[in-house]
């Protein structure tokens, strides 16, 4: 029963995203109501961490329950006077801002085996979830080395002395810095501060949040393929997700990699989304929404800093170039839109940044990037053939993705699908030649990290292939 | 009419799958099968219970050999009480036109009859063509060899093998979180029973099914594209590629799931004292009812399993403010050690022992063992 302090540790939080998202949007709202719930707990709860984070460091405000809920309160409190001032009080502009995904229409537009197979499916995607999500995260012991060497340990850490700390015993009793505590903070403060919250540790209570997580990166996949296919499509491309299955073990274990891939998929589905609409001031409302997912990257994972969010930057930038060209937006569209990217990365980023910096904190993930010799390692591309197509991993996902991109190449690459096609293209292949030539390669050959790379784009790999799926059934599109 | 053709067909593969497995037996219960030539064991002596085997350095026994069909197992029946590495050694002159090609496995004492089943299908260096094969023994061995049974199955047992171990699924373990190998394919019950006790495990990716299945698949779907049009051909690829994906999904699920039904069977719904977790067996009962022990100990010595630092890691994040030791200074100021899969012991100077090396000195005294696996100790000062 520990577990149901998430409600008051989520609340605030959930709450203080929503409204950032709301105002983000300004005038023209583009997002679902569930989904700006859903996407304002994911944003909103890392964000309320830097933020928590940034006056802890600077005030030594302790890390206890009255320092979490205290910045929470102030910060739902300034923030929801900005969005007072700031949105429309019109109730909904348009319908978008409801829940309107046809549902009570399909019921007659589809024939009963297909029902009768949607039902099946959803049955056994909710008991696999429940069950495993229940088991592992709710009722069985600490198992796997990150759990209890980094995300679990330090939460349990900072807990404990109610402030960030940088270095952690040894096996002589004796206090060693390590790479863990390279990490950002984010995961382990919101563990930190559910337990403080609740003036306990307690390993259902800091689990649980990790399903959630997972539960939304489903949710929002949903949501963003609903904006660009039907909602049988959107459900097809949901259980494709659900179904992998160490996209779920993931889920339903307490490991960062989930976490990550739902702020990638949120800040580049956001772009894609952007480039997709043809309403100008719904574009501005989608590349405000991308800038802010994308500024949260560097405070989630090392990775997301060195690897995610520059490729984004570079879509980004590809995208607008593009868009200049055709002249859907104005140099001034542009300008804009890269200073709300800059403004908003650089505020989290530089303070991030200059805390590693100043602690003599490494900038690879949990590895020091520094001093790598360039060699060859042999057996690294036959390691990634057999993880990503002799293993169950990814199901037939990949296969799939390959035949895909090959047949509807030219909704792949011509059409704005190429910004999810091409982020994950460019990260995916970008690893290669760290595995393939530097001291990293021990990742891909002891399939230690290799594949929670593509946990991280995985929801974005769904949705490129749920796209190009739904369009080799068009009729309208057989390109 | 095709119908009746297939129906035909089945009752004509029935008396094929019914033959089952074709045994080859050597028995030594009375007397020795076929010739055999014996190199440095003290005693062979063939007893009405077995050919009793006696050594005080390594030997080993061959016999000629031309077996009729491919040898997939073996199944050795012996009685010992004694455990030791074992090698199954043959001649293969492609391999080495001297010497003996050797396959080592290994026998757990015991005082009770035990058959040892052998799967040599994916030895990548056993041959059915080998001219001469046998046993060794290590020095001081002492066995009762009783019979040897050489395995061999058909096409269709081997299919239907091999389909069995495409459901057969693995456990959770370390690294579930990395990787899952998914379905996998050996093709007779000796592999299969023991497939997953390696990574990878035994056979090939089962993998190869769906990809055989969709270039099938493919290449007939590209032949009746002339006929059906390509966009009708390639719906019809998509929905085969549907259906393998539900199967694979159906398969992936039910492992999942089986990782859940052990951890209800072996932990959730086991009280304490009897709980078994995954591959950390009664761990979780040792660091339960240790915490009360040293919950007002700064700190305390912990040694766990030598092949991982996992059970550190666990004792640490589970007893954090108070945390483990095993090395430096403050090893003699611990008033309390836990260790896990470790040999320790307290000798008689009140030392602590782990793995016949002295870890603490002083007054220290068992506290009590809690399982099979975890103990602990504590001292005075």
């Amino acid at each position: 029963m520990s577990s149901i302090w998430i409600i008051p540790g989520l609340a605030l939080p959930t709450v203080i995203g929503w409204l950032i998202l709301r105002i983000l949007e300004g005038k023209t709202p583009v997002l679902f109501k569930w989904e700006r719930w859903i996407m304002g707990f994911v944003l909103g709860l890392t964000f309320t961490m830097f933020i928590t984070f940034l006056i802890h460091i600077t005030t030594e405000m302790p890390l206890n329950r009255m320092g979490y809920l205290g910045v929470q309160l102030v910060l739902t409190l300034l923030i929801g006077i900005v969005w007072k001032i700031k949105v429309p009080s019109t109730k909904c502009q348009t319908n978008i801002l409801t829940w309107n995904l046809e549902l009570g229409t399909w019921n007659l537009e589809l024939s009963r085996p297909l029902k009768i197979i949607i039902s099946i499916l959803l049955t056994w995607t909710i008991v696999k979830i429940l069950l495993t999500g229940v088991t592992f995260l709710l009722l069985t012991p600490p198992f796997l080395g990150d759990t209890v060497d980094n995300w679990n340990l330090r939460g349990k850490i900072f807990f404990s002395e109610q402030k960030i700390v940088l270095s952690y015993p040894n096996p002589k009793g004796e206090l060693a810095t390590g790479e863990i505590n390279t990490y950002p903070p984010a995961v382990p403060m919101t563990k930190a501060s559910f337990a403080s919250i609740a003036g306990t540790w307690s390993e259902p209570l800091v689990n649980v949040v990790h399903l959630l997580w997972y539960l939304a990166a489903i949710a929002l996949l949903f949501f963003s393929l609903r904006r660009v296919t039907s909602t049988l499509w959107s459900l097809g491309g949901t259980y494709i997700l659900a179904s992998l299955p160490l996209y779920l073990i993931h889920g339903t274990n307490p490991y960062a990699d989930v976490y990550l891939s739902v702020h990638i998929f949120t800040a580049i589905s956001m772009l894609f989304h952007a480039i997709t609409t043809n309403d100008s001031s719904q574009r501005q409302s989608f590349l405000r929404l991308s800038a802010f997912a994308t500024a949260i990257l560097p405070f989630t994972k090392n990775e997301a800093l060195i690897i995610h969010t520059p490729t984004i930057l570079l879509v980004l930038v590809i995208s607008l170039l593009w868009m200049k060209r055709k002249k859907t937006m104005s140099r001034n569209e542009c300008v804009q839109t890269l200073l709300w990217y800059a403004g908003l990365l650089a505020a989290v980023a530089i303070p991030w940044i200059a805390f590693k910096w100043m602690n003599n904190l490494t900038f690879g993930n949990a590895q020091s990037l520094s001093g790598i010799n360039i060699e060859w390692h042999p057996g690294v591309l036959k390691a990634i053939a057999i993880n990503t197509f002799l293993e169950s991993n990814w199901l037939l996902l990949f296969p799939l993705l390959i035949f895909l991109l090959i047949i509807k190449k030219h909704i792949a690459f011509k059409t704005p699908l190429v910004i999810l096609t091409g982020f994950f293209l460019i990260v995916y292949l970008g690893q290669f030649p760290l595995y393939m030539f530097t001291f990293l390669s021990t990742e891909a050959l002891y399939q230690t990290g290799y594949a929670r790379g593509l946990i991280h784009l995985a929801p974005v790999v769904v949705m490129v292939v749920t796209v190009l799926l739904s369009h080799c059934f068009s009729h309208n599109n057989r390109k | 009419m095709s119908k009746t053709l297939l129906i035909t067909t089945l009752l004509l593969l029935c008396p094929l799958t019914a033959s089952a497995v074709e045994e080859n037996i050597l028995n030594f219960e009375g007397s020795v099968p076929v010739q055999w030539e014996i190199h440095d064991f003290d005693v062979a002596k063939s007893t009405p219970d077995g050919l009793l085997i006696n050594t005080t350095q390594d030997g080993y026994m061959t016999t000629k050999t031309e077996f009729k069909r491919s040898i997939e197992a073996i199944a050795i029946r012996l009685q010992t009480n004694q455990s030791m590495e074992a090698t199954l050694i043959w001649k293969d002159s492609s391999i080495a036109k001297e010497g003996l090609v050797t396959f080592p496995f290994i026998i757990e004492g015991s005082e009770e009859v035990q058959v040892i089943n052998i799967d040599l299908s994916n030895s990548q260096f056993w041959t059915s063509h080998a001219t001469e094969f046998g046993l060794a023994f290590p020095r001081g061995a002492n066995v009762l060899l009783k019979e040897m049974t050489f395995y061999n199955w058909n096409v269709f047992e081997k299919l239907c093998h091999g389909s069995l171990s495409f459901w057969k699924f693995d456990t959770f373990t370390s690294h579930s979180i990395n990787f899952v190998w998914g379905p996998w394919l050996t093709f007779n019950p000796i592999a299969r029973a023991d497939m997953h006790i390696k990574d990878p495990p035994f056979g090939i990716s089962g993998m190869w099914v769906f990809y055989i299945v969709l270039a099938f698949g493919g290449m007939w779907l590209l032949w009746k594209r002339k006929t059906k049009g390509t966009q009708a051909a390639l719906a019809s690829f998509l929905i085969l590629f549907s259906i393998l994906w539900l199967v694979h999904d159906l398969r992936m699920g039910s492992e999942l799931l089986s990782y859940v039904r052990n951890d209800w069977r072996d932990y959730v719904t086991k009280g304490i004292g009897e709980r078994s977790f995954r591959s950390q067996l009664s761990f979780p009962d040792t660091t339960d009812q240790s915490m009360a022990y040293i919950k007002d100990e700064p700190y305390y010595i912990f040694f766990g399993p030598t092949d991982t630092t996992v059970y550190f890691s666990i004792m640490r994040y589970l007893t954090y403010p108070n945390l483990p030791i095993s090395d430096g200074d403050k090893m003699n100021q611990a008033k309390h050690a836990i260790t896990f899969g470790r040999n320790s012991e307290i000798d008689e100077n009140g030392n602590l022992i782990v793995d016949g090396e002295v870890v603490r000195s002083g007054s220290g005294s068992l506290l009590r063992r809690f399982n099979k696996y975890g103990s602990i100790f504590q001292f005075k000062e």
